[in-house]
């Protein structure tokens, strides 16, 4: 019975994935996968595999997508074949609708690999139903507070899918990751192999009276960064006990002006260079070493890897660019990547600074604290020729923010608006054509299309 | 005049933006033409005489560290104490709180024992669901007022509830919100100046007024009155005023959950 009903849900997927491809302008990337498990429930657990396909988990607060994007593209230039998951699909029915689409009508998957994204919070549900070999995390940091509580609660939601013989590949450079290599309980047979990128001396946080660090996942001390490249990830070392970054690990060094990375006696020749890309690369490399995959491969996956729209634009309105920088609330590290990218340019600039409500459930509410976890103080200086805070609720409380920093609240224009072409008026009294734009990315489509009526 | 100011373990208690708090009290003091003195404490070792401290200040941590904290804190458990007694003032926000009950349950359902300071327990929301709001949402905005009617508007993540007991007395009552445990409208608790809320992150940036009111009851102990001082001394309090207003029309018109704590 439990088989048929499964071949039906699979019919269903499969007939569902058939529609959407047809039909144009729908998305429903989970769609397929959604109704095969409102029919059975553990619908994924009913596929099979070739006894040596590889299943490969990637978790984490941030670089998720990119990461199985880069894993998936890396394997398919090595010629193998994939199963892998859309881009925002990473819940249950995200890997439902993947093996929906792989698998033949008996829910046989014949591939070599299968990459799944998976949500952080899902994959102890995920790895129940679909055993991982491999699970690559990312790191696990401050994020989405209202969902997610702390940090803690996604470590142990972590923990609880990795069993003694699944590999690790884990970022070397994040403690609460680092820590998941320090198994205990059973002898851990399937081992970890670490990930990292060296150091940028110039990166260093800035160091005041109110610099805080960060908590060891182990022993609850201090964690002190020999340097940190972005928020919370570095070299690091617990003050107190022995977690620290490892040692062996697969660590990548950039060559900017070449745009090349170096990881031990190799180099190849990249694309994207920021700091966010060369721990997805970090990671790619480390599952390649990890895996046997050829330099030549790795090198034809990083040039044919097309990175997602939408986290780093420009846009033109009045004679003025403004640089898009996509953050994710409540996500600190997201929000420091954007001040760090903003003031690299030395150049004159306005700040627009766009954190929003936080409006993904019932209750919407009002957290921009995470706002205090974030170095501003690189961006207060004579190159900001002025701020703008803007949103309907919070844009109060992001001027506040800068005005804690030291900027005078003379610097600061506050609109309690939403509305772009407001903006775009307010940018217009400026002689400075150079602007950031610090928002999510709901805020970028709203300025999109404001610009695009600016220039009508 | 200087105003002596321990921020206890900032390393470790520092989960939600908490060091915002450590930024406004020292520009609130600032804004009074005193110096604020700011001295980090992360372990026993470095905690100084608490004769010559005035402020004590403490963040939200996560609950794996709640344990550490706690023993910590057990090295100069009586000096805290007496500090406490002798009517020093101490602020507490969000999980942290319940190292100053009487006993605190965490997520793996241990049983351990707080200060007992305040008549109160803790118990660690060991699921996804908080009642009365929707699936794995552990946060909200929060508005209460003291018992003086001054009122607070800022951020809960409720990782613990809270109940008091009878001889314990909340810091404030609830206009809107989750609270204690969304079963009645407490919010926080106190004993003598020692406060704890359940509001996270930078209350004091968002409400400055809070962080005022704090240091002028340190001074009326000191025999400094400030009577004359001019809140607007505070380059970002009519910010703060506005930021206030917005939020209380956004928390008014917002959809709210049944059974979520409102005064009307």
């Amino acid at each position: 019975m439990g088989k048929l009903l499964f071949r039906l849900a699979l019919l269903v997927g499969k007939c569902v994935y058939g529609i959407i491809k047809i039909l144009p302008g729908i998305s429903g990337t989970t769609w397929p996968g959604g109704f095969a498990c409102m029919i059975k429930k553990d619908f994924v657990s009913c596929f099979t595999f070739k006894p040596d396909t590889k299943i490969v988990m990637v978790t984490g607060t941030s670089g998720k997508t990119t990461t199985t994007g880069m894993l998936a593209q890396l394997i398919k230039s090595d010629g193998k074949t994939i199963c892998t998951n859309a881009v925002g699909a990473n819940m249950g029915r995200g890997v439902a609708t993947a093996l929906i689409r792989s698998s033949k009508l008996n829910g046989y998957v014949d591939v070599d690999y299968v990459v799944l994204e998976v949500d952080e919070r899902y994959i102890p549900l995920v790895s129940k139903q679909i055993k991982p070999d491999i699970i690559l995390v990312t790191n696990v940091l401050k994020d989405q507070s209202q969902r997610n509580g702390e940090p803690g609660v996604i470590m142990n939601k972590i923990k609880n899918a990795i069993t003694p013989d699944v590999h690790l590949i884990l970022n070397r450079d994040e403690p609460n990751c680092a820590s998941f290599g320090l198994r205990e309980g059973d002898e851990p047979t399937g081992g970890a192999s670490y990930y990292g990128v060296a150091g940028e001396a110039a990166e260093a946080i800035n160091d005041n009276k109110f610099t805080v660090a960060s908590s060891c996942p182990v022993c609850s001390r201090a964690i002190k960064y020999e340097y940190e490249n972005l928020l919370n990830i570095g070299k690091f070392k617990c003050t107190a006990c022995e977690l620290k970054s490892p040692d062996e690990a697969t660590v990548v060094a950039a060559d900017k002006e070449k745009n090349t990375i170096n990881v031990g006696d190799e180099s190849f020749k990249v694309k994207y260079i920021s700091t966010d890309f060369l721990y997805c690369y970090a990671s790619m490399i480390a599952f390649a070493r990890h895996e046997g995959i050829s330099h030549d491969s790795i090198q034809k996956s990083i040039k044919e890897f097309k990175i997602q729209s939408g986290r780093v634009e420009k846009m033109t309105a009045g004679g003025k660019t403004i640089n898009y920088l996509r953050i994710k609330q409540e996500t600190p590290v997201t929000l420091q990547s954007a001040i760090n990218v903003t003031s690299s340019d030395k150049k004159e600039k306005i700040i627009v600074l766009d954190l929003c409500e936080v409006v993904d459930f019932i209750p919407n509410y009002t957290g921009v604290y995470y706002s205090y976890d974030c170095d501003f103080g690189k961006i207060v200086n004579d190159s900001v020729v002025r701020y703008i805070c803007m949103s309907e609720t919070v844009c109060y409380d992001e001027a506040i923010r800068l005005v804690l920093e030291g900027v005078s609240p003379d610097n600061i224009t506050i609109m309690p608006t939403r509305n772009y072409d407001e903006l775009l008026k307010e940018l217009m009294k400026y002689d400075c054509n150079n602007v950031y734009l610090l928002t999510w990315m709901h805020s970028y489509y709203d300025c999109l299309n404001s610009v695009k009526k600016f220039g009508k | 005049m200087k105003i002596n100011i321990v921020w206890l373990y900032p390393d470790i208690l520092n989960l939600h933006g908490d060091r915002g708090n450590a930024m406004s009290i020292v520009k609130i003091v600032e804004s009074m033409d005193m110096e604020a003195n700011l001295i980090k404490v992360n372990t026993a070792d470095e905690l100084p005489d608490l004769s010559n401290v005035d402020l004590i200040i403490m963040g939200a941590g996560q609950l794996r560290d709640i344990r550490y904290v706690t023993d910590d804190i057990r090295n100069y458990e009586q000096r805290l104490k007496d500090y406490i007694e002798n009517d020093g003032h101490i602020l507490v926000t969000g999980s942290t709180g319940c190292i100053f009950g009487k006993r605190y349950y965490l997520d793996d359902g241990s049983a351990n024992d707080g200060l007992r300071i305040i008549d109160m327990q803790a118990r660690a929301l060991n699921r996804t669901k908080m009642p009365m709001l929707t699936k794995e949402v552990y946060g909200d905005d929060i508005y209460w007022k003291t018992e003086d009617g001054m009122e607070i508007i800022g951020c809960q993540i409720q990782r613990m509830d809270f109940t008091l007991g009878k001889a314990a007395t909340p810091l404030g009552t609830l206009i809107y919100g989750y609270g204690n445990n969304c079963k009645g409208n407490a919010e926080g608790a106190r004993y003598k100046n020692l406060m704890f809320t359940n509001t996270v992150g930078p209350l004091l940036a968002s409400n400055p007024w809070f962080g005022v009111y704090i240091i002028k009851d340190i001074l009326k102990a000191k025999g400094v009155s400030l009577d004359d001082y001019n809140d607007d001394k505070l380059n970002y309090m009519s910010i703060a005023r506005n930021s206030f207003n917005a939020k209380k029309e956004f928390i008014k018109n917002k959809k709210k959950l049944e059974g979520i704590i409102t005064e009307n």
